[in-house]
């Protein structure tokens, strides 16, 4: 697809002037590649704010009986774990990764809007500071559930304010960082690479911006109606002053569905780049990949009731949500069945970033299917807020959108730092998060079938065993992740010097491999030719 | 030092899908606390 002519030399030819000094060369960032670090320093940092929430919640929960903190506590750790996991972890990683992968792999030299970039990663530490710090005012964190649903969400004390002040700046941090993906992807392209000629990362990054652009807005406009019923006398959701507090739902949901992919698309890029490396063979059905990406993309927008089936709706709406829901199944069995198809008779080699791609594909699956499962209207009702929902989306984001990310830092860090790192260790946080995260989120299939509800501290002695065995997985998943530090720190401050292609032995195709490892300060000035 | 981008077709290019993503932020926004307020009493 992509070749590079003279990518070196073009470098090598201009005023090279490296970054500026000290602390303002982050403060004042511009170039795409300190962003994307700070971005995904910031997600690493946030992962492990938000994964210590998680132990709490763990921990509570390893025994029946309230042992360690006290329920509104503990609501309060589940609602600020969501928020922090989803709009500060997992997201910010993906933009992260977008910053240093797009322009590499579109032979850009930089991103289309660089100060805008500044802005859209600076304002998050100022959001998650205000949303962290609503831990600390009277009456709490918000511990109403990340979906804030009224009226309950308006029972959230002097934090409230802080909530949707924060929710608006991360919406305002993610449309800028989607804008600046597409103006860059539909504006900077290298000469000859047409859309079909793109990296498939770069594919799924374009329609996830186009996503984040059309519901963002929307949770923003959601939570500026929860703001205006709270201070300025709106009854939007409000049933005694006429409102309904069932559209707050169906608008968050609107927002809240589509949110799912925003979090999974870069995720099924990142593997269609890993496996055909080390599969040494083109990815099968290149441009079935796209329109199914696409095609998923589409459906997000008309599921989004199946969060709601509970709530009540006409029998037309149950049937029209839960087939459309299931009609998702399709693209996202094509992809499944691609990726199976590059393995075929491939000269598969199993380092870690392929390692964390297989992984993510078979247990990606199993949360596709348990959602499927939940597609299922009369299944739905029996499901619906019990752990067996916690077990699903968790299989689709822990597995699924984390592991894609360790697959992406593992495939990709050697080319950042111009170092290999140490793959025996990296092998190892690979087969204790893989063991883990299943002892982990596995038993909560038996606990929501059983019966056991969500978002509470304490139950019933019949889910004893398999509580204490999930908060187990937790803990050693938790630990397992002081090794993904470890590797990383590690080789950022040295090793074994990687090659310009870094997986000679495998097969990386695209024009980020022309370039040196490290890559230039400043790559691509003069644009690379694609054939 | 932020790169810049000194081909003006390609700038009026970037101006222009700026433009048009920004209109269709503000379209969702707007419209749907429109819906919102169209749909109380």
């Amino acid at each position: 697809m992509a070749h590079a002519h003279d990518a070196h030399a073009a470098h090598d030819h201009h005023d090279d002037h490296g970054p500026a000094k000290g602390i303002g060369r982050w403060l004042f960032a511009t170039n795409h590649k300190d962003i994307g670090t700070l971005y995904m320093l910031f997600s690493l940092l946030m992962f492990f704010v938000g994964g210590t929430m998680a132990l709490v919640i763990r921990a509570e929960l390893f025994q029946p009986g309230m042992q360690l903190v006290d329920p509104m506590f503990f609501n309060q750790m589940t609602t600020m774990h969501a928020l922090i996991m989803i709009f500060g972890a997992v997201m910010p990683a993906f933009v992260g990764l977008a910053n240093w992968m797009i322009p590499l792999q579109v032979g850009a030299p930089d991103m289309a809007l660089p100060r805008m970039n500044n802005f859209s990663f600076w304002i998050l530490p100022f959001a998650f500071t205000m949303l962290i710090g609503t831990l600390f005012v009277p009456g709490g964190a918000p511990a109403g559930g990340w979906t804030m649903y009224p009226p309950l969400s308006q029972q959230t004390g002097e934090a409230f304010p802080m909530l949707i002040f924060a929710v608006h700046l991360m919406g305002a941090s993610s449309i800028m960082g989607a804008i600046n993906v597409i103006v860059t992807i539909m504006n900077m392209r290298a000469p000859g690479m047409s859309l079909l000629k793109m990296p498939i990362f770069v594919w799924t990054w374009l329609i996830t911006a186009y996503l984040l652009i059309a519901v963002m807005p929307v949770l923003a406009g959601a939570v500026t109606m929860l703001l205006t019923d709270h201070y300025f006398g709106t009854t939007f959701f409000e049933a005694a002053g006429g409102g309904d507090p069932v559209m707050f739902q169906h608008i968050f949901w609107f927002f809240g569905h589509p949110e799912v992919y925003i979090m999974i698309l870069p995720a099924f890029g990142i593997v269609s780049e890993i496996i055909p490396t080390f599969s040494r063979k083109p990815l099968f059905g290149y441009d079935a990949m796209v329109y199914a990406t696409a095609s998923i993309a589409f459906l997000s927008f008309i599921v989004w009731a199946h969060h709601m089936f509970t709530v009540g709706m006409p029998l037309a709406g149950q049937m029209f949500f839960m087939l459309a829901t299931m009609l998702i199944a399709v693209p996202t069995g094509v992809k499944v069945f691609n990726w199976t198809a590059t393995m075929f008779k491939g000269s598969i080699s199993f380092e870690p970033p392929m390692l964390f791609a297989i992984s993510f594909l078979f247990l990606f699956t199993i949360g596709g299917f348990s959602g499927l499962m939940l597609a299922i209207v009369p299944a739905d009702f029996q499901y619906h807020d019990t752990y067996f929902v916690v077990a699903h989306f968790h299989y689709v984001l822990v597995p699924g959108a984390v592991f894609s990310l360790m697959a992406a830092a593992y495939y990709w860090l050697p080319k950042w730092t111009g170092h290999m790192y140490n793959m025996k260790l990296a092998k190892a946080h690979f087969w204790l998060s893989t063991i883990f995260v299943n002892v982990l989120f596995f038993p909560q299939h038996f606990l929501g079938l059983a019966g056991m509800p969500r978002r509470i501290p304490d139950y019933s002695t019949q889910f004893a065993d398999w509580n204490m065995i999930s908060s187990i997985g937790a803990f050693g998943f938790g630990l397992s992740q002081l090794l993904f530090v470890y590797v990383i720190v590690a080789c950022i401050r040295g090793g074994e010097k990687a090659s310009d292609k870094v997986w000679d032995s495998g097969r990386p195709h695209g024009l980020e491999w022309t370039l040196s490892s490290p890559p230039p300060y400043h790559s691509f000035e003069t644009a690379p030719e694609v054939k | 030092m932020a790169t810049e981008i000194r081909d003006p077709e390609r700038k009026r290019g970037i101006q222009r899908t700026v433009i048009w993503l920004l209109l269709l932020a503000a379209t969702f926004y707007f419209g749907f606390i429109a819906m919102a307020v169209m749909r109380s009493h």
